[in-house]
C-alpha cells in the first residue's frame, strides 16, 4: 500500500483551519503499480534464491545468503550513487528535490549498507568461522555506513534547511569518492574475502542458476529501492508541505 | 563630482525563503547608481537579507540580484571590489588589531598603499586612538567605526550599510551622516537600513518600506521631510556639543564644503589607488599569514593541539603498549592522537571564523573562494608541522625504545607529509559544516573520521614499515599511491566544493 502525497496546489495555500481536510484528503490510499510489480518481484525472487538456485556444494544452504548480501551491495553503491549525483544536482540548481532525492537516497543506502553487514557476518561465521574480521571490503563497507551515519548526523543537526542542503551535498559528493576504494580494494589489498566471481577476465565463474537468481536478485532489489525511494520522497514533500502549512 | 561607471542594482522578482519560512517575496527594486536609499520596515521585514543579497552574502531563492547588470552569483572579483558592506556584525578578527584587520582587508581589496590608505581613515574616523588595540576589546562605537573602516578601504561604489548608527553616539552619528552625504554628493550609491526614522531622513533622497509582501513604500524624500528633522538632530547635537570631540563637531547632516573638516572627509571619500587584487595564490598565502598571525596572538591552536597529541601518547605509553613497541598498536596510536590534534586545531581555526562572522569579510574580498580554502589549508599544514616537529620525535622515544628494526627517516617524513595533507584536507573542508551545526566543532569527529580511515590505514602500515617492522610482504608503494590518490582526489573535491560550505543561506 501507498499514500498518495501529491495534494492539489490549492491545497498548500489553504488557512491552518483547513488543514485537517488537507490531511485527509492527501492520505487517501491506492496501491501504485510500482508496489505491485515490487511485491510480485519479490515472491519471483524468493523462488529463485531458495527454489531455483542450487545448493552450493562447500557452502550448503548458508550460501544462499548471498542472494540477499550482493543484491543489498549493489544496492547500496546504486543508492550511493543517486545521492552523489543529486548532490550535484543541488549545488548546480539549489532545486529542493535535488535534496529530497539525496538525502532519500543516503537513508535507503544506509539500511542496506546494515544489510551488507549483518548478512556478510552470518556468511563470515558460516564460512570463517567468525562473525566479524577485518577483511578490507567488510571494513570498507563499515567505513561507508559510518560515513553515511555521519552525513545523517549532519542532516539532524543543523536546523537551517538550506544550510543542512548544501552541507549534506558537500558530504555526499566527498563520500562517494570513497566508494570506488570500497570496490577497488578487493584488488589492492590481500583479502580474505570470496574474489569477484561475476565480473572477472574470463567471465562468470559461478554456475548459470545461480547467475540467473543473483540477477533476479538484483532486479528486485533495484524495484525495491525505487518503491523505498519513491515513497520516501512523497513523505518528504507531504513534510514539507505540513511545514509550509505550520510556518 | 567624479565620474563613475553605472553601477545599478537591481532585484529582479527576488524572493527568499530559510526553510519554509518566506523573509522576501517577489521584490522587484533598482537603484540607480548615485541613489541614496533609506531602507525600512518592522522587525523580521527582510531589511538585513535584502543588503546581504545586494552584497552577495546571500544567494536568492528565485529571482536575480544585479550589479551593473552582471549576476551577483556570478561575480568577480572586479564586481565585489565595488561593493562595500557594513553589517551587525564587525566582520573582524577580534585576536587582530584593528590596524592589523585594516591592513589584511586592503590587501584583499588590492589597495595600492594599504598603510597610507589606512592612516587617512583612521584620522577621519576617529581610530587613531584604537588602531593597535585588538578589535575583539574595542567599545561598540569603536567597532562601527573600524566597520566602517573596513568598508570604505577600497573606495566602493555602493555602500551597503545595515543600521550603521547603532553602538553610535549622537556626536559619531551625526559625522556618520555628513560622511555619507558627501560620500552620496560624490556620486556613490548607498543603500542604508535603519530603525530610527529621524535618522533614516538625513541625507536620503529615497525611502523604501518592506512590508509583508514585498516593497511596500517607495517614494522620493522630500525636502521639508528631511529638513524638519536636520533641525531636531541639531538641536539634540548642541546639548551635548560640550563632549563632542573636535573632529566630530560638524554633525546635524549639512554637507559643509569649506568646514574646517573638508580634508579629513576626503580621506574618508577618497578613492584611493588599486592595483589588480591578488590572484588565487596570493590571496591564499595572505589568508594563511593572517591565520598564524592570529593563532601567534592567542596560540589556542598549538596549545590545545599539541598539548593534546602528547597527552594521548604519554597516557597510551601506559595503558595501550605496556613496553613499547613498533607494532600496529603503537603506531595506530601516534596516528590516532595526530588526528584528533588536527580535529581540534582545525576546528578552531574554522569556529574563529565564525566569531563575528569575520568568514563573511572574506567573502566580501575579491579572493578567489578557492584561495581561502586553501590559505587555511596551508595555515593548518604549518601548524600541525609545528606540532608534528615534536609530536614524531617524542613518540621515536617514547614508543619505539625495544625496536629492533632500523628508521627509514625519509619514508616517515614522505608518511607524515601524506597523511597529514590528506587529514587537514578533510578536516579543512569539513569544519565549515561542523562550525555551522548544532552540535559545532564537536561534530567534526563524527564526519571526517570515516572519511579519513583508509588514509589512517595506510598512515599506520607506512609508519610501521619505516620503522622497520611488517614482515616483508607489503610492499609500501601501494600504501603511499593510495595516501597520494587520497589527497589528490579528496583535495580536487574539496576545492570543489569548499566555497559551498562558507557561503551563507
Amino acid at each position: 500500500m501507498s499514500i498518495e502525497s501529491k495534494p492539489a496546489p490549492s491545497d498548500v495555500t489553504r488557512t491552518s483551519d483547513d488543514r485537517a481536510p488537507v490531511v485527509a484528503q492527501t492520505a487517501k490510499r491506492h496501491i501504485s503499480p510500482l508496489a505491485i510489480v515490487t511485491v510480485g518481484m519479490l515472491a519471483v525472487f524468493v523462488y529463485f534464491a531458495f527454489v531455483f538456485a542450487p545448493e552450493d556444494a562447500m557452502q550448503g544452504a548458508m550460501q544462499r545468503i548471498f542472494y540477499i548480501h550482493v543484491p543489498s551491495a549493489w544496492v547500496c553503491f546504486m543508492a550511493f550513487f543517486v545521492t552523489f549525483c543529486a548532490s550535484i544536482g543541488y549545488l548546480n540548481t539549489r532545486g529542493e528535490t535535488w535534496d529530497m532525492v539525496a538525502a532519500s537516497s543516503a537513508e535507503i543506502g544506509t539500511i542496506f549498507t546494515t544489510v551488507v553487514l549483518v548478512t556478510g557476518m552470518m556468511w563470515g561465521h558460516a564460512i570463517w568461522g567468525v562473525y566479524w574480521t577485518w577483511e578490507p571490503r567488510l571494513t570498507s563497507f563499515l567505513v561507508l555506513w559510518l560515513m553515511y551515519l555521519g552525513y545523517l548526523a549532519v542532516r539532524a543537526y543543523v536546523p537551517d534547511p538550506a544550510r543542512k542542503a548544501r552541507f549534506s551535498a558537500v558530504l555526499g559528493i566527498v563520500a562517494f569518492i570513497d566508494v570506488p576504494i570500497i570496490y577497488l580494494s578487493v584488488n589492492w589489498w590481500r583479502t580474505l574475502h570470496p574474489q569477484q566471481v561475476i565480473v572477472t577476465d574470463g567471465g562468470p565463474k559461478m554456475p548459470a542458476a545461480m547467475l540467473i537468481a543473483l540477477m533476479v536478485g538484483l532486479a528486485t532489489f533495484s524495484l525495491v529501492y525505487a518503491y523505498l525511494l519513491r515513497t520516501r520522497l512523497q513523505v518528504a514533500r507531504l513534510s514539507a508541505q505540513l511545514e509550509e502549512l505550520e510556518s | 563630482m567624479q565620474v563613475l561607471p553605472r553601477s545599478d542594482l537591481t532585484f529582479v522578482d527576488v524572493s527568499k525563503t530559510f526553510g519554509r519560512h518566506k523573509v522576501l517575496r517577489h521584490v522587484d527594486l533598482t537603484i540607480p547608481a548615485g541613489s541614496f536609499v533609506a531602507l525600512m520596515g518592522a522587525n523580521g521585514a527582510g531589511k538585513t537579507t535584502l543588503l546581504r543579497l545586494a552584497a552577495g552574502l546571500a544567494t536568492p531563492t528565485r529571482g536575480q540580484v544585479t550589479v551593473a547588470g552582471v549576476d551577483l552569483r556570478k561575480a568577480g572579483p572586479g564586481l565585489r571590489r565595488m561593493i562595500g558592506f557594513v553589517s551587525h556584525d564587525g566582520l573582524n578578527y577580534g585576536d587582530l588589531t584593528s590596524r592589523q584587520n585594516l591592513l589584511f582587508h586592503a590587501r584583499l581589496f588590492g589597495v595600492a598603499d594599504p598603510e597610507a590608505r589606512i592612516e587617512e581613515l583612521a584620522d577621519a574616523l576617529d581610530l587613531r586612538r584604537v588602531l593597535d588595540r585588538p578589535a575583539g576589546v574595542l567599545s561598540r562605537g569603536n567597532k562601527q567605526r573600524l566597520t566602517l573602516a573596513r568598508a570604505l578601504l577600497h573606495g566602493p561604489d555602493i555602500l551597503l550599510l545595515d543600521e550603521p548608527f547603532t553602538g553610535l553616539d549622537e556626536a559619531s552619528a551625526a559625522r556618520l551622516v555628513t560622511v555619507l552625504r558627501q560620500l552620496h554628493a560624490e556620486g556613490r550609491t548607498i543603500v542604508m537600513t535603519v530603525h530610527e526614522k529621524s535618522r533614516a531622513l538625513e541625507g536620503p533622497t529615497r525611502l523604501v518600506v518592506i512590508g509583508d509582501h514585498g516593497i511596500a513604500v517607495d517614494r522620493p524624500l522630500d525636502e521639508s521631510e528631511a529638513a524638519t528633522v536636520v533641525v531636531e538632530d541639531r538641536e539634540l547635537e548642541l546639548v551635548g556639543a560640550g563632549s563632542t570631540p573636535s573632529a566630530l563637531r560638524t554633525g546635524g547632516g549639512a554637507s559643509l564644503p569649506g568646514d574646517s573638516d573638508d580634508d579629513e572627509r576626503t580621506a574618508i571619500t577618497a578613492r584611493p589607488a588599486l592595483v589588480p587584487p591578488p590572484k588565487r595564490m596570493r590571496a591564499a598565502m595572505a589568508i594563511t599569514a593572517k591565520d598564524l598571525r592570529v593563532e601567534m596572538k592567542s596560540r589556542d591552536v598549538l596549545g590545545s593541539s599539541g598539548l593534546f597529541a602528547l597527552t594521548v601518547l604519554v597516557t597510551a605509553s601506559f595503558t595501550a603498549i605496556p613496553g613499547g613497541n613498533t607494532g600496529a598498536m603503537a603506531t595506530g596510536i601516534l596516528w590516532i592522537s595526530l588526528l584528533f590534534a588536527v580535529l581540534l586545531g582545525v576546528g578552531r581555526s574554522m569556529a574563529r571564523e565564525s566569531q563575528d562572522r569575520a568568514i563573511e569579510g572574506l567573502l566580501l574580498s575579491p579572493a578567489p573562494r578557492e584561495s581561502i580554502f586553501i590559505g587555511k589549508l596551508v595555515a593548518g599544514l604549518v601548524m600541525m608541522s609545528a606540532i608534528e616537529v615534536f609530536i614524531v620525535p617524542l613518540f621515536l622515544v617514547l614508543m619505539t625504545g625495544e625496536s629492533k628494526g632500523s628508521l627509514d627517516a625519509g619514508a616517515l617524513l614522505l608518511t607524515v607529509v601524506l597523511a597529514t595533507l590528506g587529514i587537514v584536507v578533510v578536516a579543512t573542508l569539513f569544519s565549515g559544516i561542523a562550525v555551522g551545526s548544532r552540535m559545532g566543532e564537536s561534530l567534526l569527529p563524527l564526519i571526517v573520521m570515516p572519511v579519513v580511515i583508509p588514509l589512517m590505514i595506510a598512515a599506520v602500515e607506512t609508519t610501521r614499515l619505516a620503522l622497520g617492522g611488517g614482515d616483508g610482504s607489503t610492499s609500501p608503494t601501494q600504501w603511499y599511491l593510495l595516501l597520494a590518490g587520497f589527497d589528490l582526489v579528496v583535495g580536487l573535491a574539496a576545492i570543489a566544493t569548499f566555497s559551498f560550505v562558507v557561503e551563507d543561506s
